[in-house]
């Protein structure tokens, strides 16, 4: 066995170890805490490690799968693998899992006392290690079995404050649509058993060339629904924005930053490996799915005021990103363009890794925000800067990122899916052709929205006046935590500033689910400089644009320091249109900020606002003034609450049946039997 | 000899129309028991010489299902100190012309089953679609919780017609699997009396709708 599948155990022994030494240790909430996310950081780390050394020196590829238990049946045996897109997702969850493990530590000490933190810690180690399972199952059976336990977990985590009535609700809501895609998943890979007779994944490889066109279409549907609402592809993204929001902070940056990936990863292995030979309009459909995702997903965050919330639908936005990647790449598979597919790969797996350590450092930024201030309202916020500095600097690296700003990690996986789209325009004759363009557009459309609703996060949260008393009152949180914080802003930094390196370790994985893995095509000038393949493709250096930027910073400190020795500095106030002082009441609320926004996209906000006005002698001088306005959730209201008024009612009527009466049942088994019995003659 | 069986099978459809019609307590648990003993006395006269086993099987039958289970009835009934009205939800003239139907319709049912030719001119399957028919006939429509019973009982009975098919080959296995349900079946509406009883301060089983959601 390699060291790196060594580590991989070490990594599962530490989960384990973790959750049960935090289970024991339950009654001291203190020593349960460091132990558990210890523990979990540890096992992050190994896992991490693991994952890198596997890709960096390609020993996963080589690597075959491993029987660990065979049943009573040749089905039923347990499999596992570590092949490079394993290691490649195992990396994710590894890297993210540690950051939060060691910003829980000082997160998690709020609920001592009041909640039992043993519970959080053992939770959180058992749903690192279904994730981890999830993504190195070598069978559909351990692929299930880690699917499950990983939804249940994560209900577990989610409804971890069940004492508020908004937290049930969400959580049941995730809960029933974690089932539904628990089901579609299964019929998928029902099947793909149908054809190959086998439930190992080496058994399913290749496995669409023995399915009729419809059966291979079904598949591919019923996997698009399934890992399309874990992922929270829109329109099946509805539990996203109302799930990770009530979690504690630390589980909704793993959910955003992980448990959705599981949706990426599932379908990346499924539609490459498995089915195989796509039509092109599976590529299409996920293109236009990720189109539509990243556009109404930014547009839907603009709108929100509730920092967790804003940022739950920044993740559908990248979801979208993702899959528009994806798509591509399939498109590319079904036109025989084996390179351009392999760069849209490398676009959305590197947007993976990206979006979980930019969502990851943003989601516990608005924990650390949430520790100070006891609010997720943004506009209760403001003034933080002064008050948390490292929080605040961490919080806009992030928000950098995020919106796709060189020469960060995002700016890098968002230009790599240009690239791809920009050159998919000429990869077919097919009328679909004129989705690269738009897609194109679509996604720098996403960039700038999502630029100008990170301007309004963090312009409302952190700058200006606080808002309320609570932001008056708010301190820089735990060392930890701001390490934690720090971890994934290193790995935005350097996944943004050295991209040829972490692409070349992507290759196995290309190579893998295209055939090609693009190696060496990527870098110019000794990887320096990133490069796209193809006649007209673009390149792009981060580090120079870096150095440049930097010189421009030290060209004005040089000159101040050469001519202005004279020059003296003087502070004065801010200027406030001559009137008596500014007070927070004077700022630019969230609501203002993205009203133009509002009124722009009507079509899609419907907004509605509400304006009451109590005045004696003009309307200018009002005595009391109420405002509520408020956007329409159209997926909500226009599909989710019709089917769930539909389904009510026919239950409804259906209960008529439960009479309380044991003779009418037995009239029901009766007249079954009768049923039965005619039938049978 | 399938005369014999056939007279015999006759009997016990006929009290399955008595039971229908019957409107007191003591006068269904008689006729259950009297069917009983008929049913018990069938292995003996389906032809060649009874063995041991088979002795057993209908000696066993004639006492539990002809004794046992009747005075367990009884002391029940006794005990619980009840009405020994029926009050039947569906009427008694309707319950007979339905079990009337049911009659027919199981000999009709029976000539279109794919059995074995030896089987063709008995009553036997008839007489087991009967009984079933009959069992559920009371079981739906009387109120009374050893009422119920006693269509459970009669219900039994055209199980173990239908096991008498396969009397030559598993005696033991068939009549032992039958009489073990049925001990287990009154000792649960034992307690289930019981326990309604105390509640409800009645047997009336349609008063348990209260518990329903």
């Amino acid at each position: 066995m390699d060291y790196p599948a060594i580590l991989l155990i070490v990594a599962a022994c530490a989960y384990v170890a973790g959750m049960a030494g935090a289970l024991l240790l339950r009654r001291v909430g203190r020593l349960a805490l460091s132990v558990g996310f210890g523990l979990a950081a540890v096992g992050g780390a190994c896992g991490f490690l693991s994952g890198v050394t596997s890709l960096a020196t390609g020993q996963a590829a080589a690597r075959g799968a491993v029987t660990f238990w065979s049943g009573p049946a040749p089905n039923l045996r347990l499999v596992i693998q570590a092949d490079p897109l394993s290691c490649f997702f195992v990396t994710i969850v590894s890297m993210l899992g540690a950051a939060i493990a060691i910003y829980s530590l000082g997160y998690s000490g709020a609920y001592l006392g009041r909640k039992s933190v043993g519970l959080l810690a053992a939770l959180y180690n058992a749903l690192l290690l279904a994730t981890t399972l999830t993504f190195v199952a070598g069978n559909v059976w351990v692929f299930l079995i880690a699917w499950e336990m990983m939804a249940l977990l994560a209900y577990g985590l989610v409804t971890f404050e069940h004492e508020d009535r908004e937290t049930r609700g969400a959580a049941v809501f995730y809960f029933i649509m974690s089932h539904i895609d628990a089901v579609c998943v299964m019929l998928g890979f029902l099947v793909l058993f149908q054809a190959a007779g086998d439930f190992s994944f080496d058994g399913l490889r290749g496995v669409g060339a023995k399915l009729s066109s419809g059966q291979r279409d079904t598949a591919f549907l019923l996997f698009v629904v399934g890992f399309g609402i874990k992922a929270g592809l829109v329109p099946l993204h509805v539990w996203l924005p109302v799930a990770h929001p009530v979690a504690p902070s630390n589980v909704s940056a793993l959910m955003s930053g992980v448990l959705i990936k599981t949706g990426i990863y599932g379908i990346a292995r499924v539609c490459f490996e498995f089915l195989g030979g796509p039509p092109l309009w599976w590529g299409a459909l996920l293109l236009a799915l990720g189109t539509v995702s990243a556009v109404l997903g930014v547009l839907y965050a603009l709108m929100e005021h509730d920092l967790k919330r804003l940022l739950a639908y920044h993740s559908i936005e990248n979801i979208g990103i993702i899959v528009m990647g994806l798509g591509a790449s399939l498109m590319f598979v079904s036109t025989g363009h084996p390179v351009l597919a392999a760069l849209a790969l490398a676009a959305a797996l590197y947007h993976t890794i990206n979006h979980a350590s930019f969502k990851g450092l943003l989601f516990l930024g608005a924990g650390s925000v949430l520790h100070a201030t006891h609010t997720r309202n943004m506009e209760e916020m403001g003034g933080l800067v002064k008050r948390m500095p490292q929080t605040a600097m961490l919080f806009l690296l992030g928000a950098v990122a995020i919106s796709a700003l060189p020469p960060l990690n995002g700016f890098v996986s968002e230009w790599l899916t240009y690239q791809a789209l920009l050159q998919g325009f000429g990869s077919t004759d097919s009328l679909l052709r004129l989705m690269f363009p738009v897609g194109g557009a679509m996604l720098a459309l996403t960039g700038a929205l999502a630029a100008a609703c990170f301007v309004k996060a963090f312009g409302i949260s952190f700058l200006a006046q606080p808002r309320s008393q609570a932001a008056e009152r708010a301190r820089e949180v735990p060392a930890s935590m701001r390490l934690g914080m720090a971890l994934l802003a290193i790995a935005c930094l350097f996944l943004g500033l050295f991209p040829t390196v972490f692409l070349g370790w992507l290759g196995p994985v290309m190579n893998q689910l295209t055939g090609e893995a693009l190696a060496g095509r990527l870098s110019l000038a000794g990887g320096w400089v990133l490069a796209a393949p193809g006649a007209n493709a673009g390149s792009v250096s981060t580090a120079a644009m870096t150095l440049f930027g930097l010189s421009f910073l030290l060209v004005p400190l040089f000159l101040r320091r050469m001519l202005g020795r004279r020059a003296k500095t003087v502070r004065g106030p801010t200027w406030d249109c001559g009137l008596q002082g500014l007070t927070p009441r004077m700022e630019y609320s969230a609501t203002g900020f993205s009203k133009p926004l509002r009124m722009i996209f009507k079509a899609l906000f419907r907004p509605h606002r509400e304006v009451q006005r109590e005045y004696e002698f003009s309307p200018y001088f009002a005595r009391s003034l109420r405002f509520e306005s408020h956007v329409e959730e159209v997926f909500e209201e226009r599909i989710y609450r019709p089917t769930r008024f539909w389904i009510l009612r026919v239950s409804r009527r259906v209960r008529a049946l439960q009479q309380g009466s044991l003779q009418v049942y037995l009239l029901y088994i009766f007249l079954t039997l009768l049923g039965l019995l005619l039938w049978a003659v | 000899m399938t005369g014999h069986l056939n007279v015999l099978i006759g009997l016990a459809m006929g009290l399955n129309l008595v039971a229908l019609g019957s409107s007191r307590l003591p006068s269904l648990i008689r006729l259950a028991a009297m069917q009983g003993v008929v049913l018990g006395i069938m292995p003996l006269v389906m032809g060649h010489a009874p063995g041991a086993m088979v002795m057993l099987v209908a000696v066993a039958t004639v006492a539990i299902k002809g004794f046992v289970i009747p005075w367990l009835l009884r002391r029940a009934m006794r005990a619980a100190n009840i009405d020994r009205d029926l009050f039947p939800l569906i009427g008694f003239l309707q319950s007979l012309l339905l079990g009337a139907a049911g009659m027919i319709g199981a000999v009709v049912l029976a000539r279109w089953l794919p059995l074995l030719p030896e089987h063709h001119e008995s009553l036997l399957v008839a007489g087991a679609l009967a009984s079933v028919f009959t069992g559920l006939l009371l079981l739906i429509g009387r109120s009374k919780a050893i009422s119920q019973v006693c269509g459970y009982l009669i219900l039994e009975n055209g199980i173990y017609l239908f096991g008498l098919l396969l009397i030559r080959s598993t005696p033991l296995l068939v009549e032992g699997g039958i009489l073990l349900d049925l001990t287990v079946a009154v000792f649960v509406t034992g307690i289930i009396v019981d326990r309604i009883q105390r509640a409800f301060d009645s047997l009336d089983t349609r008063k348990l709708t209260v518990l329903r959601e």
